[in-house]
């Protein structure tokens, strides 16, 4: 059984990335590979990395988003989290102040904030 | 008439005989044509049978030809698959010489050279296993010294050029052999023919190898040779990695000495315990760290943190995190300001996403027990045990330590009792995992009720055995415990 699982997608200046099993300096690396392929995609205006079905989630994994946040940033995408379960929103909320990343609770979702400018 | 007659019959019988004789000619002729044509068609079918014989010839030889290329590169592929299989010296000498031994000869010897050029170790292979023992032995009887190069694998220490004796000349096995055991065993194994090249990486000799054939095999050639040479470049980088590996391994070793502390003080009213377990792959600095010291106005200070990342520059942070901790708690009584001047310190040194989080204590002793003050950047809440094993987290949230210019750290204050605990320690206790389960803070609480009223070291012993009982598979983070307990 493979710890973690990652399904990669691209449609509509969207890049999707599931993560699936658990996300920690062990599967770190894996991850880290399959977004630096999302970002080498230049149609992708938003960067979309799907939580909710990773069932853990350690300070390396934080890392890894923080990282996807900052480059989305520098490179002028925006990046969505979708909120996974409990055990790693928690993870979040302990470790960052509010407002600091984008999350949503559905991978099609827009930034709650952008959604009336984007008419979705 | 009668004369007429005779004079016919004469020349009838002259013209019969000449006719005869033509004949004969002519069969003779035939004959001849016939017995040159026999030999022409042997001469040809002989020509034919060579040819076809040179063909065979050709094709064996194209065959071995393809076969010994064959069992070369299988022999490079293979050695360099297997010595790539280990970062150890020695693992890597026996994937090297069991190749050798298995494709180009029939037993293999590598000597490895310590930093000065002195040979301290050898390694061999046989190609029956039987005969491992026999081949190290030999080998370990007499180290070849580059200082006097009798024996061949000393001069090619010495050069640096390989050797390749096709054929031992008589008596020559006396001379470079040492009497005795080593001699006795170079004869029982045969030695009949030998190659010796050095290891070499980055222009230094780091030992040799040798290949040796006994007396029933072909001896060797310039190819052998060649392949002995390409062989012996390939283990020279791989030996080269193994102890690069090691050195790495020795300063990642001494540094995370350097950075823990090197034991809990004694500090009278206070007891302190800590646990630390390095993650299973403990070749790499990180994780986890904590430190407890005397702070202004008779107070302590405690912290604990966890380093995000691995190896050197996780390191560099982590030395940075706690002299800056030291140096601020000078200046600074609330942790929530140590975190502060930490957070603005690792931001100035890092302009990536690296990040720790750390939990910083501040112990004041007053008139009914300890008061203490938490402030945490992005770290596990401590827990705060009392002595019937109630317990509760203390503190409250903050952000992770040298990300965000705008990170915010609160102070909570909590007053301890004498007998009560304070339990600091890393996501490391709560993430290690039994079948993917997280051992989790609820266990951890659960533990915790059974060691109230424990001293502080045995709290922390209880907390680490019980997550290693839990836990299965290898423990991949580090796992670190720092407990104080108010003793008066």
């Amino acid at each position: 059984m493979k710890l973690l699982e990652i399904a990669s997608e691209l449609s509509d200046g969207r890049a999707r990335m599931r993560l699936h099993g658990e996300l920690d300096l062990g599967t770190v690396g894996a991850a880290e590979t399959a977004l630096a392929e999302l970002e080498r995609e230049p149609d992708a205006t938003t960067l979309v990395i799907d939580l909710r079905t990773l069932r853990f989630m350690d300070s390396t994994g934080l890392h890894f988003v923080l990282g996807a946040d900052a480059r989305a940033r520098e490179g002028g995408r925006r990046l969505l989290v979708v909120r996974g379960p409990e055990a790693v929103d928690r993870v979040f909320r302990l470790a960052l102040p509010d407002g600091r990343l984008t999350f949503v609770d559905h991978p099609d979702d827009d930034d709650p904030a952008a959604a009336g400018v984007s008419g979705a | 008439m009668e004369i007429d007659h005779d004079l016919r019959e004469a020349d009838r019988r002259r013209r019969e005989a000449e006719r005869t004789r033509h004949d004969a000619d002519i069969d003779r002729r035939d004959a001849d044509q016939a017995r040159e044509a026999a030999e022409r068609a042997k001469a040809e079918a002989e020509q034919a049978r060579a040819a076809a014989e040179e063909a065979q010839r050709e094709l064996d030889h194209a065959r071995r030809l393809e076969a010994e290329a064959r069992s070369r590169l299988q022999l490079l592929l293979e050695a360099g698959g297997a010595m790539s299989a280990s970062l150890e010296v020695r693992p890597v000498l026996s994937a090297l010489t069991g190749a050798a031994a298995r494709r180009i000869c029939d037993y293999s010897i590598a000597f490895v050279a310590g930093p000065d050029g002195r040979v301290v170790d050898a390694v061999g292979a046989h190609r029956d296993p039987a005969r491992f023992g026999m081949v190290e032995r030999m080998a370990m009887a007499r180290l070849p010294d580059p200082a006097n190069p009798s024996s061949l694998a000393a001069r090619v220490l010495a050069t640096g050029e390989p050797i390749l004796v096709p054929r031992m000349p008589p008596g020559e096995l006396e001379k470079i052999m040492a009497p005795g055991d080593q001699r006795n065993l170079a004869r029982e194994l045969g030695l009949e023919s030998v190659i010796v090249v050095p290891l070499v990486a980055r222009g230094r000799t780091l030992g040799v190898l040798s290949l040796v054939r006994d007396g029933d095999s072909q001896p060797f050639d310039e190819d052998d040779l060649a392949l002995a040479g390409m062989l012996a470049a390939r283990a020279g980088l791989a030996v080269d990695n193994a102890r690069l590996y090691a050195d790495r391994d020795h300063v990642a070793e001494t540094l995370r000495r350097s950075l823990l502390p090197p034991e809990t003080p004694d500090i009278g009213w206070l007891e302190v315990g800590g646990r630390y377990l390095p993650a299973a792959d403990g070749t790499q600095v990180g994780g986890d760290f904590y430190d407890v010291f005397p702070a202004e106005d008779g107070c302590w200070m405690a912290v604990i943190g966890d380093i995000v990342g691995k190896g050197a520059e996780a390191a560099a942070m982590m030395g940075l995190a706690r002299y800056t901790i030291r140096t601020a708690a000078m200046t600074e009584a609330r942790p929530s300001r140590i975190l502060e001047t930490l957070n603005r310190a690792i931001l100035r040194q890092t302009d990536d996403q690296r990040f720790c989080t750390a939990c910083c204590v501040r112990l004041l002793r007053n008139g009914y027990g300890t008061r203490v003050t938490i402030s945490s950047g992005g770290h596990p809440l401590p827990l705060v045990l009392h002595r019937d094993g109630s317990n509760e987290p203390a503190g409250a949230p903050g952000s992770i330590v040298g990300v965000f210019e705008d990170a915010g750290f609160s102070d909570r204050v909590v007053d301890l009792s004498v007998g009560d605990a304070l339990v600091l320690y890393t996501d490391g206790v709560t993430d290690e995992r039994r079948d993917g389960e997280p051992f989790g803070e609820e266990r951890l609480r659960e533990v915790l009720a059974g060691l109230g009223g424990a001293s502080a070291q045995p709290i922390a012993d209880g907390i680490v055995e019980a997550v290693a009982d839990f836990a299965t598979g290898r423990q991949r983070d580090d796992v670190a415990v720092l407990t104080i307990r108010v003793t008066s």
